[in-house]
């Protein structure tokens, strides 16, 4: 079982000179608070705060789809490992570079040559 | 073989992750909050938050996240559950029919790879090219969104770095760039990786920054043009971009840790951050023009703005309110406000949302001996502790209370013709008081036209600005005007009128045979039918059915001797149906009343009892006759209505509110002991109340939200741990947790909570050391460094404490304070030996981090009494006591991997008399008869024995499955429940009838189910009354359990047929209820741990079956034709399931 004890500090005097600065720069907070964004202006406007802090416990009406959707699509996870694919990249890679060094090889005529000599002949 | 069916009671309320959009429609904006395995939908409106519809997923959420497609005009949500199931999901549609479209599903597990210790991480680019998921240590997995793609393929990328702690997708690059933290033998460092979809790898890294802070965890990308990312960490916040980087260390965050954050503007200048302590913090990016007009980042400033719920997410709504979402706590709607309060808080809370997670301990306990019990929970942690009441029934909060003795009946009227009630008019035998209520005020007074010298039978405001008295005498019409009589009717006959009906424009009367229709006119009442009955009528009703109905065609009668009850034709009082109820009980509370659209008749009878019909109001003629068993005394039955519905409240010894949900009726007990006459009140001082009376006074109250369980809150402010009920004294012992910060005075508590509130504190004897200061009820306890280590300053120590709690006030009476470093593990309440006290007994141990397991600790026995906590003795044990049961009068304790027993001697001292080492860690503990059931760390469950003449233990059986324990309970002699820490529970058989050693010695496993949530406890005892209605379900036994995520729920066992047809139903229903996110319901409830995974076998799925009662009928009928039994059969089958919860 690991019982660890959070070792943290507390700077006390920090959090008073924190303080102090909160109060001076209190105005500040405003400024950040001011303008926040809407998205419809009406939203909230008519919750009952006098109701005060209220505790709710209705529920939504849970979904129970039974109409099949066909799948638009499938999320398929790649079955090979990353070692394979590595090996391979670095074989495609590999590969890649020597036709390169080969083209100039493959311009070059090839090695082997028609038989010219008589061996044709012994079937004349 | 054993069956068990296992079904949640109370659904899971931990939020785990929550989401604000444009979700059902371009125009709603909504709020998406994730609950384990569910989502609930919100939408924002004026009046707050609209719960939409509530989605249940076949798997527990691990991240969801919104996101938008470009060229879209709404957002999809992005799921991926623990089990690695991932999902987009669309919603089309409008209002109540909303479809949930699962645009894209698949598996992205792998078959290797080492599932990362900081979790599942997944996010989606700002473009939504890709969704990223960081899954496994090593590996990135990437997922391309391509629209005309059928398949969207999951890529892994190979990422050098191992441990991730948090990734992001930057906003405003070519190509989607990932930044990320990470650790390594060095610290923490933040690196970017830009992703190159074609060669599938990461190209290059566009910048990093090295070693920022070691606790740096959180990454917030700042969207464009600002761009880059704040890096939070535990006592700096640092924004970089490649380029400009900009570092505070702000104080004020340095006392707890951020855990969350909410980006406000869309521009991404301001944030808001959310620590473990509960702080609200927002963070603001200054920002300063370079010389080519671009904006950069020049400073960032960070303003506390509060406190809040221990935050687990926070999500920004509109307007200035922010929903907070707590594991720890109740989740929150709260609003900034620009201006400070005298707190220096700039946070209003508009709402809470119960949440009992996580539950880490309860009782059963039947406060009210009502013959049902409730629950009380360890629920939540730290500030957000608390104890939770939860019990099966309604609330009634008491407003105010009047001693009257013998009320006969109730009525409220609005005598002075306004739109609220301003009196009550109150029936004694031979008499009528009339109060009027005059805002919190109540005096008597008097209506010239109503009369006082008799007992009053019906009472109430009527048609054309009219009030109307029905006597023993006469019927009685009396203008609002006037006050004064101007219409009164005597029955033809010299007979005294007996029972009565009334609505506001007709009334019935009976003097016993006779029956008697009037109709009420202006000034008038007229004389419409009558007619004589072959018995005497002993209740009648005449309620308007259907909303806004002011007239009823029909009248409902209940009889004497032939015991039935029949429904009349007005205005003729023809029969046109006649019921006879058997037995010989007569009716006494005859009403007719919609629900939820459907027309209902309940006949209340003399016995507690209640037959209740549907009704078809055309026709006048009854159907469905069913049965239940209110209470034991006459029962009357009156309408209310609450949240714009219908509801019965039956008045008797055990009152009950009748309602329907789900087309079925519920019958909910009320907290109250007795009711015998209840009316509604809608008073200016009282608004939608209820007065109700019972023998000796009248109070008005309101009542809850409807609703089958009923929690109530203790706040204890500290973490409570274990509970114990101790019936003898009537209190609760209940082990908590708090801290305490070690600083220039010494120890003291973080903020004041249960133990520090209480008057009567003592302390463990090496701590009595420690000079005690006492002021104002608060307690500071100062360190003179004797014996144990003081801790170092700044230091938070956690201090464990036994309190003492009433059961009726929760008043928190006495708190026992343990040493430092002792850790109270487990608390039971019992008797010991021939010793007549009940005591309660706490196993402590001594925690040193240095040590891998505990070494030390203690068995403390305390006795309340008098209003004081003793310690009556103390037992040095060589380790951690981890649980304690009472077996035949002697102490088992669990003891580091012992189990032991202790005898109590007659000098009060506990003596081992025996012990049993087989284990790893012995955690759990249940006895039953001589047996013992021990739960391991690792090792699943061992079956006991103890031999009473060689005084030892024998192990009997044991569960050779590798499972790690989170709690056990016996379910007969035989079958022993288990939960084990991957969320599955399973149970586990042992067969005495085997022919060897070695088959009796193991338990089989005969049943496995996956919950989807940490079982923390076990308890035996049911929700429910345990009479009502005639449960024909063949459900044996009931074990209820608490979890993490806050779910409560219940497992009984149930014979193999009834567990084969509800197979063949589930197995139905898992193919005609399409899964949301497209994951199998065999896949989900499979028992599945890191190292295997089996199908679910030997439970019934609850919570699936119970969802057949939400089904269309049509769907309902092809469910039931494919499995060859009717709707109404199954539908009953259903229903009675239900009422086991």
């Amino acid at each position: 079982m690991s019982m660890s004890v959070i070792n943290r500090f507390i700077h006390v005097r920090d959090s008073l000179d924190f303080l102090h600065k909160f109060v001076i720069f209190f105005q500040s907070v405003a400024k950040f608070l001011a303008g926040l964004p809407s998205f419809n202006e009406n939203n909230f406007s008519k919750f009952h705060v006098d109701s005060g802090n209220r505790s709710s416990s209705k529920r939504p009406s849970v979904y129970i789809p039974t109409k099949d959707y066909p799948a638009e699509q499938i999320i398929v996870t790649e079955k090979t490992s990353i070692l394979l694919k590595y090996m391979q990249q670095h074989w495609d890679k590999k590969n890649s570079t020597k036709k390169r060094e080969v083209t100039p090889i493959d311009q070059e005529p090839s090695r082997k040559r028609a038989r010219m000599d008589g061996s044709r002949n012994i079937l004349d | 073989m054993a069956y068990h069916y296992v079904v949640t009671a109370h659904k899971p309320t931990a939020v785990t992750a929550c989401v604000t959009g444009n979700f059902t429609s371009s125009s709603d904006l909504n709020l998406i909050v994730a609950k384990n395995n569910r989502l609930d939908i919100f939408l924002v409106t004026p009046e707050g938050l609209r719960p939409i519809k509530e989605i249940g997923l076949y798997g527990k959420v691990a991240v969801m996240k919104l996101f938008r497609p470009q060229h879209e005009k709404k957002d999809l949500l992005f799921i991926v559950t623990y089990r690695y199931n991932a999902m987009i999901l669309e919603c089309v549609g409008d209002g109540d029919n909303l479809d949930i479209i699962t645009k894209a599903h698949g598996n992205v597990a792998d078959r290797i790879g080492k599932p990362s210790e900081t979790g599942i991480l997944a996010v989606i680019d700002p473009k939504a090219r890709v969704i990223g998921l960081r899954l496994y240590d090593g590996l990135f997995k990437i997922i391309q969104l391509e629209k005309d793609n059928y398949e969207l393929k999951a890529t892994n990328f190979r990422m050098d770095e191992l441990q991730v702690h948090d990734v992001e997708f930057l906003h405003g690059c070519a190509n989607p760039t990932l930044i990320l933290i990470h650790q390594d033998v060095n610290g923490r460092h933040v690196k970017t990786h830009e992703i190159s979809l074609r060669e599938k790898e990461f190209v290059k890294t566009p910048w990093r920054q090295d070693n920022v802070e070691t606790e740096a965890s959180i990454i917030i990308p700042v969207p464009s043009p600002l761009s880059g990312a704040i890096i939070i960490g535990q006592e700096s916040i640092l924004y970089h971009d490649g380029i400009t980087s900009v570092v505070v260390a702000p104080p004020v965050i340095k006392q707890s840790t951020i855990t969350c954050f909410a980006r406000v503007d869309p521009s991404g200048l301001r944030y808001l951050l959310g620590d473990m302590a509960g702080h609200l913090f927002m963070l603001f990016l200054e920002t300063e023009s370079r010389g080519d007009a671009q904006e950069i980042v020049k400073d960032l400033k960070v303003e506390m703005l509060g406190e809040i719920a221990i935050p687990e997410c926070i999500t920004y709504l509109d307007n200035g309110v922010l929903f907070i979402g707590s594991r720890l706590g109740d989740s929150q709607l709260v609003k900034l406000n620009t201006k400070g309060d005298e707190n220096g808080s700039y946070v209003t809370v508009m709402e809470t949302f119960t949440n009992l997670s996580p539950i880490l301990d309860m009782c059963v306990v039947d406060l009210e001996r009502q013959n049902q019990g409730q629950l009380v929970t360890c629920s939540g942690a730290f500030k957000e502790g608390s104890l939770r009441i939860i019990r099966n029934g309604i609330g009634i909060q008491e407003h105010a209370s009047i001693d009257l003795l013998g009320i006969k009946g109730m009525w409220a009227l609005k005598a002075n013709g306004g739109k609220l009630d301003d009196t009550l008019v109150l029936a004694f035998v031979g008499q009528t008081r009339i109060l009027s209520l005059n805002g919190e005020e109540v005096e008597e007074t008097d209506i010239p036209g109503f009369t006082s010298e008799h007992q009053t039978f019906f009472c109430g405001n009527v048609a054309h600005d009219q009030l109307i008295q029905i006597t023993p005498i006469s019927v009685r019409l009396v203008s609002i005007q006037s006050k004064t009589l101007v219409s009164e009717w005597k029955p033809p006959t010299e007979k005294n009128i007996i029972v009565v009906a009334c609505n506001s424009t007709q009334l019935i009367v009976s003097t016993g045979n006779q029956l008697y229709y009037l109709e009420i006119y202006p000034n008038e009442l007229i004389l419409k039918g009558e007619t004589v009955l072959d018995v005497e009528v002993s209740c009648l009703d005449i309620s308007p059915l259907g909303d806004n109905a002011t007239s009823s065609d029909i009248v409902a009668v209940g009889l004497w001797t032939d015991i039935s009850a029949r429904i009349l034709k007005l205005p003729s009082l023809t029969e046109s149906h006649k019921e006879l109820l058997g037995g010989d009980i007569m009716p006494r509370s005859i009403l007719m009343a919609t629900f939820e659209g459907h027309d209902y008749l309940l006949c209340a009878l003399g016995d507690g009892s209640m037959y209740y019909f549907s009704l078809q109001k055309e026709l006048g003629t009854l159907r469905d006759k069913k049965k239940v068993t209110l209470g034991t005394q006459p029962t009357i039955l009156r309408t209310f209505r609450s949240l714009n519905s219908t509801n019965v409240f039956a008045c008797s010894d055990r009152p009950t509110v009748i309602y329907s949900s789900n087309h079925k009726l519920v019958f909910s007990n009320v907290n109250l002991k007795e009711v015998n006459q209840m009316c509604s009140l809608n008073a200016e001082a009282y608004p939608d109340s209820l007065a109700l009376a019972t023998a000796t006074s009248v109070t008005i109250g309101t009542i809850d939200e409807i609703q089958k369980l009923h929690i109530r809150t203790i706040p204890l402010q500290e973490s409570p741990r274990r509970i114990a009920y101790q019936e003898s004294s009537q209190v609760f012992g209940v082990l908590t947790c708090r801290i305490d910060i070690q600083d220039s005075t010494g120890l003291n508590p973080v903020r004041q909570s249960a133990s520090t509130m209480t008057q009567a504190v003592t302390v463990s004897s090496s701590v009595a050391t420690l000079a005690m200061s006492k002021c104002s009820g608060s307690s500071s306890v100062t360190t003179t460094t004797t014996g144990g280590l003081a801790p170092e300053y700044g230091q938070e120590v956690e201090i464990h404490n036994l309190l003492v709690i009433d059961q009726n006030t929760f008043e928190v009476l006495a708190a026992h304070q343990f040493m430092q470093q002792e850790y109270a593990m487990s608390l039971i309440s019992c008797h010991l030996g021939n010793d007549p006290n009940t005591y309660f007994i706490v196993g402590t141990a001594t925690v040193n981090p240095e040590e891998s397991e505990p070494k030390q600790g203690r068995i403390v026995i305390f006795q309340w009494n008098d209003n004081k906590l003793t310690q009556i003795s103390e037992k040095e044990i060589k380790g951690a006591c981890y649980s304690l049961g009472e077996f035949n009068g002697k102490l088992l304790a669990n003891i580091n991997s012992t189990v032991r027993l202790f005898e109590w001697t007659a000098e009060k001292e506990l003596r081992l008399e025996c012990s049993h080492f087989n284990n790893i860690v012995s955690l759990y503990l249940k006895t039953k008869g001589d047996f013992i059931l021990v739960g391991d760390l690792m090792r699943s469950m061992t079956l006991l024995q103890y031999k009473t003449m060689e005084g030892s233990f024998e192990e009997i059986a044991r569960d050779y499955n590798p499972n790690w324990m989170t709690a056990i309970e016996f379910l007969d002699d035989d079958i022993f429940l288990g939960a084990e820490n991957c969320y599955n529970m399973f149970v586990c058989q042992k067969d005495s009838a085997a022919t060897t050693d070695e088959e009796r010695s193991q338990m089989n496993q005969v049943g496995h189910f996956h919950v989807g949530d940490m079982i923390n406890v076990f308890r035996h005892g049911s929700l429910v009354m345990q009479n009502v209605g005639e449960i024909s379900t063949p459900t044996r036994g009931c074990v209820l359990f608490g979890t993490v995520g806050g779910a409560i729920g219940l497992v009984t066992q149930i014979g193999a047929n009834f567990y084969e047809s509800l197979r063949d139903l589930q197995n139905k229903l898992a193919f005609t209820i399409k899964s949301v996110g497209r994951i199998e319901h065999s896949f989900w409830r499979a028992f599945h741990t890191d190292i295997k995974t089996e199908n679910s076998e030997g439970f019934i799925d609850g919570d699936l079956i119970e969802s057949f009662l939400d089904l269309s009928p049509e769907k309902m009928k092809e469910v039931a034709d494919s499995l060859g039994v009717t709707v109404e059969d199954l539908i009953k089958t259903v229903e009675d399931l239900t009422r086991i919860h």
